[in-house]
């Protein structure tokens, strides 16, 4: 599935490119002027902005106006490439419905209620365009050849490729000559205007911009390497793409809303088109009729033009925008002019979108802080942030983590972890710093009452000291008579310590430890291996053992006293300073088994790794000496 | 595994209110319907750990989740010490574990630092048809003393990252306020064990960065 999805990424964007190739391509052919025209034309959507919401309501009956060339001018380009289309749109289907889902937190909430619809309109556009055929099929006889190239077109997603290459090319002339070549340049500029926003949102918001760097990567790459693929139009695509990251690769980005309005009205406009197509004028007189209204409110137009560049200049990084005026402002430009590369890269956008979105939420649930930055916009700053550079700098960023993490990744095979970590990670430390907590209870409980003890009491208290603060190995002489572990006996002689004191400490845990620390070193493949497995061997059975202690700790203070205190505190003092030597003496040979594993091995750096163990296995040693003494105030407290 | 932060939590509350089961809804997402009585296993408390991100900081929140009964209370008592955030736990199903909340208040704020921040948490909202305790009640309690106040289910999992998380959140700002000193690891929170100097650098805040001089 994720295979297939970043496929359709790439097919759409391609798609996108193409259709914006198209039209550039196209007017550059043309013979008059396209420039002239970018001017005259220009302020005809800055026009439509302004009457945008009469242009909406019209949309679907005006056949005169120009967005049903456009529909029909989508219909080309799409068809353009209508092998991978057809990929394109399946898989834009099963991911809406997850888009659908996910989008449900955006702060947008404008995106909530078109949402329902945003399904069935996708998915009547995606019908429309065979359907298309058979009203168009009636036209050709009413309309010119333009709607015959149309019908070509429509068609031609059924048919090879060859035959497509030239057919849309001239639609697309033709069609550029009448209206939608003058806004090129917005094309480019107005989808990626929103997707600066959100991007922007996303970048600032999150803390891992980086994740979304990988993704926008692997589109580039892939799309570059597709394209060279692509048998119709290689150097188009592969030259727009470049031209595309020149820009800082914006043109895959676009807020969600804007998306669906511009699908709502799209699969309008396409609606119409079928639905009235008898009526459609020819585009050359659409092409006049629009220079004329357009020089009629040139003057006018003219005037509001620099502001409004100014603002579109600005506006990038203002997040209102997103969800005020300035998503009817995108739209609207979409609309007029974007509705090629928007109906074939729409899945792109939202897939991105989706991604957007995924990657907010893991650092922000619920998209809290996301929302609480959006409704919050720096309003009128001067220095707002501009996403393309954000993005560029997340890029950048991204860039050095995966440089840096390689690096970690190349010196995590030359370093490895200390034993203080792995016995953290074990719960070791925690475990000694709650016996630390309760040991330090007790003294507070103890010390005033030292003073006091008889002097019998007063001797055991000091016994038990002295007991728990050996550090002598001479215990560890007595008991080793064999270098080898036997887990058996250990098991037994533990419990049966743990009986004199009546002291229900499970075993289970760090005998489990032991048989594995024993077994795991087997079929290690290198000597770092080894050492790594023994050190976290070690790790692990000590911090079972601290844990003992911690346990063995709170049962005793919970314990009922025994009828003579003073023996039974000196009982429990010996029993803790013998389960303490025989651990630590256990601890030791599991050392010395893993050095011996190491030694075995007969690798260059054998003789380091195994003094390494040794030393470890001794540091263990002192952790458990360290847990007991911890316990003496607890052992005194018995006394009292 | 590295972090900036840890800070040390304690769940406290009457036994059987779930504490144990927020534990491990946080830290393992699922949830256990008969969980041992955490004395059960024998431990007058039992850790837990997990690692979130604020503020784009890498933070590990150890958690400690004490026994209820009352009997061990004398022990789990000296755990609270050190404790940065304290989760305070009632079952919104029975009365009593709400009655007994000014006791556990109490305790918590005489054995631990004045800084320490609380969250109020009314267990099992999943439960509806058998409250006992109505939200209201909750909210006034906590409006009360000062505490945060949430209701959680750790069965369903509604709200239980957002009352560990908003603890930590709250913490983190005491710690930017620099209401906490962290380099009192009597406060329960402790630097990380990767917290370079070179952390400073990051633009994000002077606040960390003369904390990240200080600490080094």
């Amino acid at each position: 599935m994720s295979r297939s999805e970043t496929e359709s990424d790439e097919d759409e964007f391609e798609s996108a490119d193409e259709g914006d190739e198209s039209t550039e391509e196209s007017c550059s052919d043309e013979s008059s002027t396209p420039d002239e025209k970018v001017l005259e034309i220009q302020p005809e959507c800055i026009l439509l902005k302004e009457e945008e919401k009469i242009r909406q309501d019209d949309i679907q009956n005006k056949l005169d106006t120009p967005p049903m060339i456009e529909a029909i001018h989508v219909d080309c380009s799409s068809s353009k490439e209508s092998p991978k289309c057809e990929e394109v749109q399946t898989v834009s289907d099963s991911s809406l419905v997850d888009v659908t889902v996910e989008n449900i937190n955006i702060p947008n909430t404008g995106i909530i209620s078109e949402k329902s619809t945003e399904d069935t309109k996708v998915s009547q556009q995606e019908e429309i365009i065979p359907a298309a055929q058979l009203p168009i099929n009636e036209i050709i006889d009413v309309t010119d050849s333009e709607i015959k190239a149309v019908n070509e077109t429509a068609v031609s997603d059924e048919k090879p490729c060859e035959n497509l290459v030239e057919v849309p090319s001239e639609i697309a002339n033709k069609l550029s000559t009448t209206r939608s070549i003058p806004n090129r340049g917005k094309i480019r500029s107005k989808p990626s205007l929103g997707a600066k926003k959100l991007g922007l949102g996303a970048v600032k918001l999150t803390q891992t911009p980086e994740s979304l760097i990988p993704a926008l990567e692997k589109l580039d790459s892939k799309e570059t390497s597709e394209c060279s693929d692509y048998q119709t139009t290689p150097q188009q695509a592969g030259s727009s793409s470049q031209s595309r990251s020149d820009d800082g690769g914006w043109g895959w980005f676009a807020p969600p809303k804007s998306l669906i309005s511009s699908v709502s009205s799209i699969t309008n406009t396409i609606l119409s088109t079928v639905e009235n197509g008898l009526n459609i004028p020819e585009p050359e007189d659409l092409a006049k009729e629009e220079m004329l209204y357009a020089d009629d409110k040139r003057v006018e137009v003219e005037e509001h033009l620099p502001e409004q560049k100014s603002t579109e200049e600005d506006k990038p990084a203002g997040f209102t925008q997103l969800f005020g005026g300035g998503v009817s402002n995108i739209t609207k430009f979409v609309e007029s002019t974007g509705s090629s590369i928007f109906s074939t890269g729409l899945d792109t956008l939202e897939l991105l979108g989706k991604k957007t979105i995924n990657v907010l939420q893991q650092s922000d649930p619920g998209l809290k802080r996301t929302k609480a930055v959006l409704a919050h916009p720096l309003h009128g700053s001067k220095d707002r942030p501009c996403l393309s550079q954000v993005l560029r700098e997340a890029k950048e960023k991204g860039e050095m983590t995966k440089l840096e993490s390689a690096q970690a990744t190349a010196s995590m095979q030359s370093v490895v972890p200390t034993l203080t970590s792995l016995f953290e990670l074990h719960n070791g430390i925690v475990h000694l710093e709650a016996l630390e907590m309760l040991s330090q209870q007790c003294q507070t409980r103890v010390a005033p009452q030292i003073r006091r003890l008889t002097s019998q009491r007063k001797a055991t208290v000091d016994e038990i000291a002295a007991l728990c603060s050996k550090t002598d190995d001479s215990e560890d002489n007595d008991s080793s008579d064999s270098d080898m572990l036997d887990l058996q006996s250990l098991e037994q002689n533990l419990s049966s310590y743990f009986d004199r004191i009546s002291l229900e400490v499970s075993l289970k845990k760090i005998m489990n430890a032991f048989r594995e620390g024993i077994s795991d070193s087997e079929d290690a493949s290198s000597s770092l291996e080894l050492y790594r497995r023994a050190l976290d061997s070690l790790a692990l059975v000590t911090s079972l053992a601290v844990e003992i202690f911690h346990k063995g700790a709170e049962l005793t203070l919970m314990a009922n006293k025994s009828s003579n205190p003073v023996a039974g505190a000196r009982l429990e003092a010996e029993t803790f300073q013998s389960v303490t030597s025989l651990l630590a003496t256990e601890i030791s040979k599991l050392g010395s088994h893993h050095a011996n594993q190491i030694i075995r091995a007969k690798t260059s750096d054998q003789t380091n790794y195994s003094t390494d163990i040794y030393y470890e296995a001794s540091n263990c040693r002192s952790y458990l000496e360290n847990a007991l003494k911890l316990m003496i105030p607890v052992l005194q407290s018995r006394v009292f | 595994m590295s972090y900036a932060y840890l800070f040390k939590y304690i769940i406290i509350g009457d036994t059987g209110v779930g504490k144990s089961c927020l534990l491990l809804q946080f830290t393992d997402k699922r949830f256990q319907p008969v969980h041992d009585l955490t004395i059960g296993k024998q431990f007058c408390v039992e850790f837990g750990a997990r690692m979130i991100t604020i503020d784009g900081k890498q933070i590990k929140l150890q958690i400690w989740d004490t026994a209820g009964q009352e009997a061990f209370r004398s022990i789990t008592r000296s755990y609270y010490r050190g404790a940065a955030g304290a989760l305070l736990v009632y079952d919104i199903t029975r009365r009593d574990t709400f009655n007994h909340l000014t006791t556990w208040l109490e305790d918590a704020r005489q054995h631990s630092n004045s800084n320490m921040v609380i969250m109020l948490i009314g267990n099992k909202s999943d439960l509806e048809s058998r409250r006992e305790v109505k939200k209201e009640e909750g909210e006034a309690f906590a409006r009360e003393h000062g505490l945060v106040f949430m209701e959680t289910s750790a069965k369903t999992a509604a709200n239980v990252e957002e009352a560990f998380i908003n603890t930590a959140r709250e913490i983190y700002e005491k710690i930017q306020e620099g209401v906490f000193d962290i380099n009192n690891e009597a406060n329960g929170i402790k630097l990380g064990p990767q917290h370079l100097p070179s952390n400073a650098n990051t633009p994000s805040g002077g606040a960390s960065a003369s904390q990240g001089g200080a600490c080094c």
